[in-house]
């Protein structure tokens, strides 16, 4: 009879050392969540976009998560895919990477010859054509470099492996509270930052913003 | 072309013989020169055209494109020998910066970057810093040129080449464009694109050892990251 009952409850049991070695487990928990699976290729062009709503739209997509070469998000303040390996883009989780999250802020298209907007939507699985040291060097039609003290909100401060954006500018010497995806363990968010007194950083510009 | 070019191609004749039909046909490199012959054991690869790989001492005073490369990204002051490669679509710098991960830049015909900065002196379209994980890239840190006249995209990815690889091969169409193995280092191969407009790219690689074994082939599929 002991035995029977064993037999019966043994499933249960590994049920539920598994599920306690989930939630004990983050790595375990969180690699290949496959978020990208539920995301779209949803866009729409569009014009008259305000460095107001794109900041409004990054702000959204704060607290959201990071992946590298990743491009979608919901709006759950939640890293829906934490603790993937870095710069590893099968992971599928959810988020963008530095560069990506700053292509959708800015509204840019994937045609590096068009200076044109289109409004990403959070889902939108879609990284865009540049790195951030193509935010930081080259000089194309929709975007291009720009004196750091020039450089106001949504403008970025790019180096060659980073990129982020200027969520408020000047709240202290050589500081500003930039809006970023800025790594796998710490993600996307808004932090104080001195992007602007570091000599490997230069100021970028989305040009054609409508106010 | 310097003497440490001459070095290097004379190495490859003198160590591996030349083939009497590589190059025949090939296009022009990006400089302008010839493809080397191809060695000897790679003498019956259809379609392959040799790659120039020059190896530099770290941070040479004369080195002037080493020097410009190195200026281009914030990590980057070398720590090993200075790779170019010299290929038909483009031209590339890789080295393994301080920092301990490796640094590109990347080059080719009519920059659109460096013909919107005419007081620019900088040759690069664009270039890449890659994080070594036990010596490894886990990506391969594809970068997109663009040219001036909007003609297609020239993409740029490091191979990792694993042990006992000689040579890497990257198959385009009926070409291939063939790059030897040099210091340690990932491998910095390019292609050209069909597309004006893409964000990912991929690369039909073959490797082959010293004495023309084929080892490996397979697809690599890179996305624009980071």
């Amino acid at each position: 009879m002991i035995g029977s009952i064993s037999l019966r409850l043994a499933p249960g049991v590994l049920a539920g050392l598994a599920l306690a070695v989930a939630i004990v487990t983050p790595g375990a928990r969180a690699y290949h969540t496959n978020f990208q699976g539920s995301c779209n290729n949803d866009s729409f062009s569009t014009s008259g976009v305000t460095r107001s709503q794109a900041r409004i739209y990054a702000e959204i997509g704060a607290y959201e998560g990071y992946q590298w070469g990743g491009g979608c998000w919901n709006d759950n303040n939640v890293d829906d895919a934490p603790g993937d390996p870095t710069e590893n883009g099968s992971t599928r989780g959810e988020g963008g990477d530095c560069s990506g999250f700053t292509f959708k802020s800015w509204y840019e298209r994937v045609s590096t010859g068009d200076a044109g907007f289109t409004y990403h939507y959070r889902m939108r699985n879609i990284h865009g054509p540049y790195t951030a040291d193509k935010f930081k060097a080259a000089n194309l039609v929709a975007h291009g470099p720009v004196s750091k003290s020039a450089t106001t909100t949504m403008d970025a401060f790019a180096s060659s492996t980073h990129v982020g954006m200027i969520y408020q500018a000047n709240t202290a010497y050589n500081t500003d509270r930039i809006v970023e995806a800025k790594c796998e363990a710490c993600g996307t968010g808004i932090w104080s930052r001195t992007y602007r007194g570091d000599p490997s950083y230069g100021g970028a510009r989305r040009f054609g913003w409508a106010g | 072309m310097s003497a440490r070019f001459l070095a290097v191609a004379s190495t490859l004749a003198l160590g591996f013989g030349v083939s009497s039909c590589g190059g025949h046909g090939s296009p022009q490199l990006l400089d302008g020169r010839e493809p080397p012959p191809l060695p000897a054991a790679l003498a019956d690869l259809d379609g392959a055209a040799m790659t120039i790989v020059e190896v530099r001492a770290v941070s040479g005073g004369g080195d002037r494109r080493g020097r410009s490369c190195e200026r281009r990204v914030e990590q980057a002051k070398s720590r090993s020998p200075i790779v170019e490669r010299m290929a038909p679509v483009g031209a590339s710098i890789t080295f393994r910066a301080e920092s301990g991960g490796v640094v590109a830049c990347d080059e080719i015909a009519g920059t659109l970057s460096a013909s919107n900065n005419p007081e620019s002196s900088t040759p690069w379209c664009g270039g890449s810093y890659g994080r070594l994980y036990d010596g490894v890239l886990r990506d391969p840190r594809l970068d997109l040129c663009w040219p001036a006249d909007g003609g297609p995209l020239t993409a740029f990815a490091w191979i990792n080449p694993r042990p006992g690889v000689r040579w890497i091969v990257i198959r385009d169409g009926e070409t291939r464009h063939v790059y030897e193995v040099a210091a340690g280092l990932p491998v910095r191969v390019a292609r050209k694109l069909k597309a004006t407009v893409a964000e990912s790219a991929s690369f039909d690689v073959e490797e082959y050892a010293s004495d023309g074994t084929r080892l490996r082939s397979y697809t690599l599929d890179t996305k624009v990251a980071g």
